[in-house]
């Protein structure tokens, strides 16, 4: 049985929109409440995984019980989610609660997988509500049409001017990582995009 | 706004691509001082055509992989997009054959 080490769980994750984030409703919110609803998911385990070996990402995905999707796609339920980046790469999320990076580097040789840990280096946006796809209109040349980005297709793009990865979980919500490092700028541009419908943050 | 088709992700907005530069080129294959002019004409020396031209890009905000992009430099009409290994010239000329 695979030991995960939790002691490297001890360093707990510092949220970086948390001085940014004012809660409450917004913009302009009519009698029928807003039409969005924003907030960040935190702590996360985001970890990127490269690897070109089919057999070792087929052991993967039964140690982590979710199939690799294909090109632009997302699979995984409420708890784990793995999200297609690019060619060879992924990017596997889930609320934070053991050492996920152990767990697959403990069973895997490490010249044939590549994980990297962008737990601390990513924040997350959850947006949903009817207006979602026309805030995402506003920031990025994606067609968000139901029709071509329903649920579990996912985009890496660039969203106001910044590189984001948008996985869609819902037809009406949409999960955002984008940088840490911009995330307070990413944060002050979406409530500007949402305000003339309505947002409430939670 | 220019849309260019990644073969992978789909239809983007240009300004997530970098342009990388003219994918006529061919690198030479001896890297031997014997293949100067080769190297010089691969390094330094390029046209500048006024209609088709077979360009390189990347995906530098998505997938990051990199696109050959067929573009008419008179009219920016994007005409099609493929792998790098792709010869969209010709292709474009069998589109126009079987038409």
């Amino acid at each position: 049985m695979t030991e995960v080490n939790t002691s490297k769980n001890s360093l707990r994750r510092q949220s970086g929109l948390a001085h940014v984030i004012n809660y409450g409703q917004f913009g302009n919110v009519t009698l029928n409440g807003p039409s969005l609803f924003i907030c960040e998911r935190h702590p996360l385990t985001i970890l990127q995984l490269d690897t070109n070996k089919s057999k070792t990402l087929t052991d993967i995905s039964n140690l982590l019980n979710v199939e690799f999707p294909h090109t632009n796609t997302c699979n995984g339920d409420d708890k784990r989610r793995i999200l297609w980046l690019g060619p060879n790469r992924w990017l596997i999320v889930e609320p934070e609660h053991e050492c996920l990076q152990t767990l697959i580097n403990n069973e895997f040789n490490s010249s044939e997988v590549f994980l990297t840990d962008l737990s601390h280096g990513k924040s997350t946006v959850r947006l949903r509500g009817r207006n979602a796809r026309d805030v995402l209109m506003k920031g990025s040349g994606v067609d968000w049409h139901l029709n071509s980005f329903g649920a579990d297709y996912c985009a890496h793009t660039k969203l106001f001017d910044l590189a984001a990865t948008v996985d869609c979980r819902d037809i009406d919500v949409f999960d955002i990582y984008i940088a840490r490092g911009f995330a307070e700028d990413f944060w002050g541009t979406l409530v500007d995009a949402a305000a003339e419908f309505g947002y409430q943050v939670d | 706004m220019l849309i260019i088709n990644c073969p992978l992700c789909g239809p983007r907005d240009h300004a997530e691509f970098t342009y990388v530069g003219d994918a006529t080129k061919n690198r030479p294959k001896n890297g031997d001082s014997s293949n100067d002019n080769a190297w010089y004409d691969f390094v330094y020396l390029r046209d500048n055509p006024k209609g088709l031209h077979e360009e390189l890009w990347q995906h530098s905000f998505g997938c990051r992989c990199f696109v050959k992009v067929l573009r008419n430099t008179l009219t920016h009409e994007i005409i099609a997009t493929g792998m790098p290994k792709d010869n969209l010239i010709l292709k474009e000329k069998g589109l126009e054959l079987n038409v």
